[in-house]
């Protein structure tokens, strides 16, 4: 038995090595199956497989052996019995059949096998990659749209108005629409004929020609000027240059530096004009 | 609070959560822990008392038998399943934890857990509520045999009839299979446990000697055998001679050892009948063709298959890396876990 064993040991390849073109796995068993004396019935006997399939294993006839699950446990015992190391065996076996991996998948007859759970709700992992998806979206519009920081003020006007205004700005009350000169004279159109507040040099100075929203800040980042304000009114507006200015209905409102008229329209955008002035 | 980014940078995991062993399978990865199911837990005492975890795993196992009144060694699982939830929940966080590099946050995986196909409601339950309490985010069950015979590589999802018998530490579960789904499954609670068990109680019986459960299982490693063979092996073993109270040495023969593994092994041979008998006979044949196969520790004891060959007249075989096989199957499914449910089990 010794002599089979060193026998075999020699004609196998060790593990990593390359398939050589030897003897095969099959031949190996039946040789030494027919050195102990044994008939492929008396195996049979022994290990329960049927003759045709021993006899398939020594003409390494995989195919008709049932899988290579079988195959390879088919060759352990068979080793076993014949008292050799099955492990060279299955080396040389494994380019022919790799080791067994399982298939698993829903069987196809009885369709399509799925959680119903799964099925219904978004993963873990999907619900993160989206809500990073929307922040970063959301991240980006809000760059795009806001050329500074000071988005939340602006988006808080309104309600600040009234507590800001007084404080910030000297407010000249509105003006009426029509003033009436002498007896005798015709009435005049108010933008025409009412005397504006004279521009002072250095100085801004804004027009409302319908009810609108201003915030103002100079060099310092100081509120200058903030607030509501109806059709008409007339501002002058101190403080140091450059301003920073943010204008609800930008189109009902004229800004003037010193005698210099400053047009709003390349700085509006959905009505509200955001700018610098120098 | 976090548990969505938890789970987001943790792998999912297929936890065999043996009576002897745990195996850990990580998703993409492969096996990346076998450890034993030992946990050593330090009993503090005075004024501020406290448990503490000592050592887990490999560790803890080497002092089991040796350790001080103040160091409690547990093995939490028996039979299959928890003995003690606290522990088992202990056990699995650290090992879980050992499996994450990452240590920004604490991870919080998808597990799939394998529990015997014979468990009741409430051990399943355990076991469900033990992973969340580890860190688990989502937990799913598969019954062992299903684990296995996708381990050992059989055709689970083909209309034709696999047999696996599994033998664990706790249990040994075997199940017949077909179209993905379990025909036939049956647990019963005799495994490498019990086998230990036998042996000690054998010697104990014959020798009047007392050995540890780890001498026992060393016994059965080594010249463990469930069918005569020609070749006689002996050993020689220690232990405390219960008459003089002072320890000895003696040596034992695998005869003797095959006489004390009789009984549990008789076992073992009644459920492969009872699953055989209850098998449809198309699917008996399928198993006469293709043979039975033995999976986890237990189809490493020598001669196992020549046995369960003799008793049911059916080609076994021995499937490769039988210790793995449950673990490499759970993850396989997890693998698969977001296409399949005909797998999983219920509780």
């Amino acid at each position: 038995m010794s002599e089979e064993r060193q026998v075999t040991n020699d004609t196998m390849p060790m593990p990593g090595e390359a398939r050589p073109t030897g003897p095969t796995p099959g031949t190996i068993l039946a040789a030494t199956r027919e050195a102990m004396g044994l008939s492929i019935k008396d195996v049979a006997q022994v290990l329960r497989y049927s003759p045709r399939q021993i006899e398939a294993l020594e003409r390494d006839d995989y195919a008709a052996l049932p899988g290579s699950t079988a195959v390879r446990g088919f060759i352990r015992s068979y080793s076993k019995l014949l008292k050799i190391d099955p492990v060279p065996l299955l080396v040389t076996l494994d380019p022919a059949i790799p080791p067994p991996t399982t298939d698993v998948r829903p069987p196809s007859n009885i369709g399509n096998a799925e959680h119903p759970e799964t099925s219904k709700r978004l993963s873990p992992r999907m619900t993160v990659i989206g809500g990073v998806g929307v922040v970063a979206l959301l991240i980006g519009f809000w760059f795009a749209t806001t050329p500074n920081q000071n988005k939340q003020k602006v988006a808080a006007l309104p309600v600040a108005v009234e507590a800001l205004a007084p404080a910030a700005v000297s407010v000249t009350p509105p003006a009426p629409a029509i003033v009436a000169s002498g007896g005798d004279a015709a009435p005049t159109v108010a933008a025409e004929a009412v005397p504006v507040t004279p521009a002072l040099p250095g100085l801004l100075h804004v027009e409302f020609d319908d009810r609108s929203w201003i915030e103002v800040r100079d060099a310092t980042q100081k509120v200058v000027f903030v607030g509501e304000y109806p059709a008409g009114t007339r501002q002058n507006i101190e403080g140091k240059a450059p301003f920073q200015l943010w204008i609800g209905k930008a189109s009902a409102v004229r800004v003037f530096v010193g005698e210099r008229s400053i047009d709003l329209r390349p700085h509006i955008r959905e009505d509200v004009a955001r700018l610098s002035v120098e | 609070m976090f548990g969505f980014l938890r789970s987001y940078f943790s792998n999912d995991l297929a936890i065999d959560l043996g009576t002897a062993n745990t195996l850990i399978y990580m998703r993409g990865k492969g096996v990346v822990l076998d450890e034993p199911s030992v946990v050593a837990i330090r009993i503090e005492g005075g004024p501020n008392a406290k448990k503490t975890i000592q050592a887990v795993g490999k560790e803890a196992k080497t002092m089991i038998g040796r350790n001080p009144k103040e160091i409690s060694v547990i093995r939490p699982l028996k039979d299959g399943v928890i003995a003690d939830f606290t522990v088992t929940e202990q056990m699995l966080k650290q090992f879980i934890k050992r499996v994450h590099e990452s240590r920004l946050f604490s991870p919080s995986p998808r597990i799939i857990i394998c529990v015997p196909s014979g468990s009741t409601q409430v051990e399943r339950r355990a076991i469900r509520e033990s992973a969340l309490g580890a860190g688990a985010s989502q937990v799913y069950l598969i019954e062992e045999p299903m684990a296995a015979a996708i381990g050992a590589g059989l055709p689970v999802s083909d209309a034709t009839g696999s047999m696996v018998v599994d033998i664990g530490g706790g249990t040994t579960e075997v199940g017949v299979i077909s179209l993905g789904g379990m025909v036939y499954a049956n647990s019963v609670r005799v495994g490498g446990d019990k086998f230990d068990e036998a042996i000690i109680s054998y010697i104990s019986r014959n020798y009047g000697m007392q050995i540890g459960d780890n001498t026992a299982e060393n016994i059965k490693k080594t010249i463990g055998s469930a069918f005569p063979g020609s070749e006689v092996k002996e050993m020689e073993v220690s232990g405390i001679n219960r008459a003089e109270g002072i320890p000895r040495k003696f040596t034992i023969s695998s005869n003797e050892v095959l006489e004390a593994l009789s009984e549990p092994l008789n076992q073992v041979v009644k459920a492969v009948k009872d699953a055989l008998e209850k098998t449809p006979p198309e699917l008996g044949a399928d198993i006469a063709e293709r043979g039975l196969v033995l999976t986890g520790g237990g189809a490493l004891l020598h001669d196992l298959d020549r046995l369960l060959t003799e008793e049911t007249g059916l080609p076994v075989i021995v499937a490769d890396d039988p210790l793995t096989c449950v673990a490499r199957g759970s993850g396989l499914a997890l693998e698969k876990m977001d296409k399949l449910a005909s797998i999983f089990a219920n509780e």
